[in-house]
């Protein structure tokens, strides 16, 4: 039995005060190891797009099931377990905790999940180990610091670091919210290819969000922020 | 790395501010349990001071004047007592014993206190203690003297060697000096922590002695020890006890009403009393400033917090991105607070230890208080435990702060 990922029903969401509802989507499934490009520009609802998948927000009305339950259900602490082992999370820019090295911030999930923790003990060895493998990897072609404090890293290296990290542990579900626009399209494309060898590797499943719809030719499938939207044809 | 190696680290990336926040909170603390020793050991050491006494009896003036200048010897006497005066009662029936105390000459800043050897079989301190010699005996002749623990041990002076004794009392050097007329001592007080440690006993008849031709310098000292009229023609003050206590309301009203000058006597634990009492409004103003500064570091800490807080929205976005619960990020920040107010306080102990050693000699010197070191007593451990409290609410306001910011923010981290 093969059970969607994330599954949307009916699903509404207004913001608490707001009169009308941003967000209205009736149905919507996300696969396993399925690869989603969703397009849309900044203060579209996006963010709260994303809040609603990561389990931080929940809908008005309707359902979200994330990793089969329902978000609406679950208690806040619950729902940040759930994100806790089952997402990695990669920012636009700043994904770095600027008081911890380059290893701590990749290795900060395995804090917070046990999960993720024993996965990548499971699979490397060590959570040291998980850190170094993904490191070696999303930075094949560099030397690399382990120790340098991490705002002395440029944008594109910060952002491979928080690569590293969404992946760390093996989650279900890596969302990444605009996470190449600050990035030039030379690095902006060995990014993505390394990100994309990475989840094949463990078959996640992503969600990408960007405003650049040239970046959405790259995958399996593609939606854009209106397929979620109140007041659009769905 | 756990999630306290993780707030540590984060207030380390702070730590100018949280240095300074908690040097706040130290400074409030080391006021706070200062205010409360002066309170605490004040009373006792004034009241060990004098014990015993039933009556203290000089010249008409206030009744907290005389206490001071008598038994503390702070201040100075406005008027003296004439000799036969103090005769007069001093021989009344009833009267068991009295010390006659003649102030007004010092010795390098300690002051000279010309009395008689019934103020080492008479005097008693501290619920009833009598005064003990460590070395020698009482002075008995007319150019000895006996020296209280603390002088002996600050000026270095041993049995058997002299002393010049100036006239006046104040500052060292500025004074002139009985110096044709040395004292020899006989004998060395044992401590007592009364201003006795501070005083120099010679008999009425050495402080008669370096008065007479004072001034004259080609006066020949032999001259004074050889003079046989020594008796003095006044005091400053005297302390009297009775054969029956009974009789002290009966005394008091008698020398109260003295037709030869006018007397006062007071009994010293009402006049303690009365010194408690002007002291309580210094004691609550105080206290009040303490508390003040206690909640100003409070509102310091709180002020922080909630500016730190602004800045660490995106580092409170990264933390609830990788899993971290609003109950993670609230801990957090009350984390932080209670920490910087525990490091505080444990700085604070430590700062009004060392504020005390370094103003100790000073504060024996100037008030006769003697503040010992120390930890804090059960009373002050209190009052660090509702300070220690204030600073876990403290956190609680940051902390909801940024669980309110945390909601609206989602995961995002624009700023």
């Amino acid at each position: 039995m093969n059970q969607p990922l994330i599954k949307i029903e009916n699903l509404l969401f207004s913001w608490p005060g707001a009169a009308a509802p941003i967000l209205d989507c009736r149905s919507f499934r996300l696969e396993r190891g399925e690869h989603l490009f969703i397009r849309g520009p900044s203060g579209s609802g996006k963010s709260t797009l994303l809040g609603l998948l990561s389990g931080v927000l929940t809908p008005s009305s309707g359902h979200l099931l994330l990793m089969q339950q329902d978000t609406a259900g679950l208690s806040a602490t619950k729902r940040d377990r759930l994100r806790a082992d089952h997402i990695g999370y990669i920012f636009q820019q700043f994904n770095l905790v600027p008081y911890l090295d380059l290893v701590e911030n990749v290795i900060l999930p395995c804090r917070f999940s046990h999960r993720r923790a024993s996965n990548a003990e499971r699979t490397h060895g060590s959570i040291a180990a998980a850190a170094e493998y993904l490191l070696r990897h999303l930075f094949s072609n560099q030397e690399l610091d382990r120790k340098a404090p991490v705002a002395k890293l440029s944008v594109g290296q910060q952002q491979r670091v928080a690569a590293a990290r969404a992946l760390i542990g093996d989650p279900d579900i890596v969302i990444a919210d605009e996470p190449t626009s600050s990035l030039d399209f030379e690095t902006r494309t060995r990014f993505i290819d390394l990100l994309f060898e990475r989840l094949v590797e463990t078959n996640a499943t992503l969600v990408f969000v960007s405003h650049d719809p040239t970046l959405g030719a790259r995958f399996q499938r593609e939606a854009t922020i209106d397929d979620f939207r109140a007041g659009s044809a769905t | 790395m756990n999630l306290l190696r993780l707030a540590w680290k984060s207030l380390l990336n702070r730590r100018g501010t949280a240095l300074l926040t908690m040097v706040t909170i130290a400074v409030s603390v080391a006021l706070m349990l200062g205010v409360e020793k002066v309170r605490l050991h004040a009373r006792q050491s004034f009241a060990n001071t004098v014990s015993g006494t039933d009556l203290i009896v000089g010249a008409r003036s206030g009744s907290i004047q005389l206490l001071l200048y008598s038994v503390f010897r702070i201040g100075n006497a406005t008027n003296n007592i004439s000799w036969d005066s103090y005769q007069e009662i001093a021989t009344l029936p009833g009267v068991s014993w009295v010390i006659p105390i003649s102030l007004g000459d010092s010795h390098k800043g300690y002051r000279v206190v010309g009395t008689t050897s019934d103020y080492f079989e008479h005097f008693r301190y501290a619920n009833g203690r009598q005064l003990e010699f460590s070395k020698g005996r009482p002075f008995a002749d007319t150019f000895e003297a006996v020296l209280g623990a603390e002088v002996a041990r600050q000026l270095g002076y041993k049995n058997g060697e002299n002393l010049i004794v100036s006239h006046g009392i104040g500052d060292d050097g500025l004074l002139e000096d009985h110096d044709d007329k040395p004292f020899t001592i006989s004998g060395i007080l044992a401590p007592t922590g009364t201003p006795v440690d501070r005083s120099v006993h010679v008999s009425l008849a050495g402080i008669e002695a370096i008065h007479i031709n004072w001034n004259k310098v080609e006066t020949d000292p032999t001259l004074a020890r050889r003079s046989d009229d020594l008796e003095p023609r006044a005091i400053t003050a005297f302390m009297l006890g009775l054969d029956n206590r009974l009789q002290a309301f009966a005394l008091q009203r008698k020398i109260n009403e003295f037709t030869g000058e006018p007397l006062l006597a007071i009994f010293p634990g009402v006049a303690l009393q009365e010194l408690w009492g002007l002291m309580r409004v210094a004691e609550q103003a105080l206290r009040i400033v303490a508390i003040l500064v206690a909640a100003a570091a409070m509102a310091g800490l709180l002020a922080v917090s909630l500016a730190g807080l602004n800045e660490r929205r995106r580092e409170m976005a990264i933390l609830r991105s990788v899993g971290a619960s609003y109950r993670h990020v609230m801990g957090l920040l009350v984390f932080e607070s209670t920490l910087l107010t525990a490091l505080g306080i444990g700085l604070g102990v430590v700062l009004q230890n060392l504020v005390l050693l370094l103003l100790q000699p000073w504060l024996i010197d100037q008030f006769g208080l003697y503040l010992p070191l120390g930890l804090p007593g059960i009373r002050e451990w209190t009052l660090l435990g509702l300070l220690q409290l204030a600073g876990v609410a403290v956190g609680l306001l940051p902390a909801w702060r940024g669980y309110r910011n945390s909601l609206a923010d989602g995961l995002s981290t624009r700023l």
